[in-house]
Order: C-alpha cells, then structure tokens, then sequence
C-alpha cells in the first residue's frame, strides 16, 4: 500500500516535485524558471529545494553557461519513485483505498 | 500523517496541473527553435521576393531545404536527449509537413497556375492554420501565433498587395521571430 510521504506533501514542494517529475532523465531546470512554473510564491523556496535535496530527491547542479553561472535543479530517481509512490497514496485516499486519516 | 480525501483531492489536483504547466513550457521551449529557423527564412525569402520573382523562387526553394535539414537535425537533437516520446513527435511534424506539401500540390492541380504573391499567401494562410490546430497540443501561444500570421497575410493581401513579399519578410517572419522569443518566455 502506498504511503505518505510528508517531505513531499508539503504545497510548494509537491508543486516543484511535480515540475521537475515532467522533465525527462537527467534535465534539470533554473531556479528562476523552475519557481514560475511551479507557480511558487512562497519566498522560501530555496529551503524547499534544501529539503527535498537533503532527501535525495533532487539534485542541484551548477555549472556555467559562457561566463554567466548556472544553478539548476533536476529530480532524482528516488525522488521520481517518491512522487509516483506521494501521489498512489493521495489517489487511494481518493478511491476510498485507504481510510480517510490514516 | 492524517489527510482527509478533500485535501487529498486538492492536493492532487494541484500536482496535475504544476505538470501540465511544466510539459507546455517544456513544449513552447522545444518548438522556439523552429520558430527563429522558420522566421529567418520567411524573412530572407520574402525580400527576395520583393527584388524580383525568380530571386523569390531561387531563395524559397534552396531556403526551403536548408529549413527541412536544419528542422531535422535540430529534432533528432531533441529526440537524443528525451527518448521515444519525442520520436512520436518528430513523425507528426513530418506527417504535419508533408500535409502541407500534399496541400499545396493539390492547389496547383485544381486552381489555375498560382502567382508568386499568390503561392505565398496561400502558405502564409496554411501554415497560420496549422499553427493553430497545433496549438491545442503545444500550447495556446502557437494558436495565437497562427491567427496572427493568418490576419496579417489577409491584412497584407488586402491594402499591401504591391508590397505583400515585404510586409510578409517584416510582419510574418519577424512575427515567427518574436513568437520564438515569447516561447522562452516562462
């Protein structure tokens, strides 16, 4: 049975692991770019980065392009089979699979 | 850790549509490539056109080729990095493609011999409506693309005819241009 998972269940995270879960293998995304398509207007969003980061979900890469510094962020397989395992969990509270509250 | 189904259900919901936002940027980001492509040579091809027809035919045709295997190789590199989904991709844009060929074959078979000017409206407004049935898989900015292209080639057509290869070099391919940019845009 699916489990909760509460480093994910928390809004802005869910929303930021639910972005980079659409990206394929291995691509990450800018910070910039990642908090407007998450829609994240949470001023914390570092510290979120910081704590699915310090789970082993993501992975923050830096690098650069020409001379301009580049910090990107890109989900991990764990932290794909998280996701996948977080959101199985809110679908069998959905379908009544697992009993409201548990 | 206790969450109710309604929670649940927001929370999911809310999850859904973060990854829909992110395939479509992901989709507009792939797709601004081809716009830059396709509006350089709509804008270089178009200014031939207006020196003089022939100079418009040579520069649409060899133009045309340079598009197709700049639009593939730029396509393989997108299919190299994401996988199968994309090679499904690549085979739509080509059935996309070649559909606008078979069209403008058809064109030719059932109207008498087209112009020029008139060739190039008649692609103008094809490939405007094509961006605007493609926009509901990539996203509504391509439809919006699409109209516009379609309404300044009317526009063109209507009250610039002696200028019409020159209107198009600005307004379509800066327009194709400028809709590249608004792609990267998130």
């Amino acid at each position: 049975m699916a489990e909760a998972d509460e480093v994910i269940h928390q809004s802005t995270r869910l929303r930021l692991m639910s972005v980079l879960n659409a990206l394929p293998d291995g691509e990450g995304l800018e910070f910039k770019r990642l908090k407007a398509i998450a829609q994240a207007t949470d001023g914390n969003l570092g510290a979120h980065l910081a704590t699915l980061e310090k789970a082993g979900y993501i992975a923050i890469d830096k690098d650069f392009v020409g001379k301009r510094p580049r910090t990107q962020a890109r989900i991990t397989k764990p932290g794909r089979r998280a996701y996948e395992r977080h959101l199985q969990y809110l679908r069998d509270i959905i379908e009544g699979v697992i009993p409201e509250g548990d | 850790m206790m969450i109710p189904a309604e929670e649940a259900a927001s929370a999911l919901k809310d999850a859904q549509a973060a990854a829909g936002r992110a395939a479509q940027a992901r989709g507009y980001q792939n797709s601004s490539g081809y716009l830059f492509v396709w509006g350089a040579i709509w804008a270089i091809a178009n200014v031939a056109g207006q020196v003089s027809e022939h100079a418009g035919e040579l520069a649409w045709t060899g133009l045309v080729v340079v598009g197709v295997v700049v639009s593939t190789i730029m396509g393989r590199r997108q299919t190299a990095h994401v996988g199968a989904g994309a090679r499904g991709g690549a085979l739509k844009a080509m059935l996309v493609a070649a559909a606008i060929a078979g069209f403008g074959a058809c064109v030719q078979l059932i109207v008498p011999p087209l112009s020029l000017v008139q060739a190039n409206a008649l692609a103008s407004l094809a490939v405007g409506a094509v961006y605007i049935a493609l926009g509901s898989a990539v996203g509504p900015r391509l439809s919006a693309i699409g109209a516009a292209m379609m309404a300044a080639t009317v526009i063109g057509w209507l009250y610039l005819r002696d200028w019409f290869f020159l209107w198009s070099a600005i307004v379509g391919g800066g327009g194709l241009i400028l809709g590249g940019l608004w792609f990267r845009r998130v």
